[in-house]
């Protein structure tokens, strides 16, 4: 059995906002019958003991997929370096640096209103995600570098942060 | 990085969770030129319907924005679309979608990898995919849940007493 707990309140609690900066931002878009070979050359990075700090896929009208990778900028060479022989196979793209903000309340995967408060705190004061996800109870919001902590105090307007 | 892979070439994880039947949104907009535009997460809040998933990017002046809603919000969906006139308030509904989640994910690209190449093998069709703190969220069909099952168990390896695939019976709390 599992509990959803729908709730709405003026101010959403949630369990603080975090911030990663010097991230590479990468994008790799991929015709969509060929996640088998994207899979295989993905597990490969664990040779290289690369981790991803956040990873999205977004379908596009053309049939193909854009599959977007978050990586400590000090990491970036080694990926690259790992996919350079795809790179007359697939676009490949990367801007660098860029911030990450994320944060996560309770039951936000389960209460209507989260992500319309999150977007309006920031487009509001033209504040620009260059992408965002939210699954589970978690928000992550990638920014152009130096936005990600205009984006935390323009947030704060409207979340409330454990004290 | 903890090393998840057993001798037997599975990767360790936590646990799988299904969604139930979803229904996929879409819209492109552009604030800056058309502030009068009512982007889907907005209309949603005010008709009081979760959003379960979301994904949004930039692209120049547009956002591009997919998301789920339960598939039981559908009627209400199309009211709230159908409210306001604005033609430029294009939402595109795509019934028959779900989650499948995974976790914990811990940033791994040999699971990442696995699970996209046994989707592609299985020819299960992605709507999107995004990371959590704890769990990769793939959007997949409903009518497919079973057979992404399928394609990615043999490649995991869960615990004995795994919480089910599938909750059968949630309680859902009301606060004022």
């Amino acid at each position: 059995m599992e509990t959803i707990a729908v709730y709405w309140e003026p101010v959403i609690k949630t369990y603080g906002f975090q911030k990663k900066s010097d991230l590479s931002f990468i994008k790799i878009e991929i015709p969509e019958n060929h996640l088998v070979d994207i899979g295989l050359r993905l597990r490969e990075q664990k040779k290289i003991r690369i981790e991803y700090q956040f990873c999205e896929l977004i379908p596009s009208e053309s049939k193909t997929l854009a599959l977007f990778l978050l990586l400590e900028r000090r990491r970036e060479k080694d990926f690259e370096d790992a996919f350079q022989d795809l790179r007359e196979k697939y676009v490949i793209e990367s801007v660098s640096p860029v911030d990450l903000v994320f944060f996560q309340g309770p039951h936000f995967g389960d209460r209507y209103g989260i992500a319309d408060a999150a977007f309006n705190a920031l487009l509001t004061k033209g504040i620009y995600f260059l992408l965002a996800g939210c699954s589970g109870a978690s928000i992550y919001l990638v920014f152009q570098e130096g936005m990600g902590a205009k984006a935390i105090l323009a947030l704060n307007d409207t979340f409330q942060t454990p004290i | 990085m903890t090393e998840q892979v057993q001798e037997n070439g599975k990767i360790r994880i936590g646990g799988i969770k299904l969604s139930r039947e979803l229904i996929l949104l879409k819209q492109s907009f552009s604030v800056a030129d058309n502030p009068s535009i009512f982007p889907i997460y907005a209309r949603l809040a005010q008709g009081k319907i979760n959003i379960t998933y979301l994904s949004a990017i930039q692209k120049g002046k547009l956002i591009h924005i997919s998301c789920l809603a339960a598939n039981e919000e559908f009627n209400q969906i199309q009211c709230l679309q159908h409210a306001d006139s604005n033609s430029d308030d294009h939402i595109e509904i795509l019934p028959g979608k779900s989650t499948l989640s995974l976790f914990p994910h811990q940033g791994r690209f040999d699971l990442l990898g696995r699970i996209l190449g046994a989707f592609g093998e299985a020819h299960i069709k992605l709507y999107g995919f995004s990371s959590s703190i704890s769990a990769l969220t793939f959007v997949i069909d409903y009518n497919q849940q079973e057979t992404a099952v399928s394609a990615i168990i043999e490649y995991l390896e869960l615990p004995h007493n795994h919480t089910p695939f599938q909750s059968a019976l949630s309680f859902v709390e009301k606060r004022s």
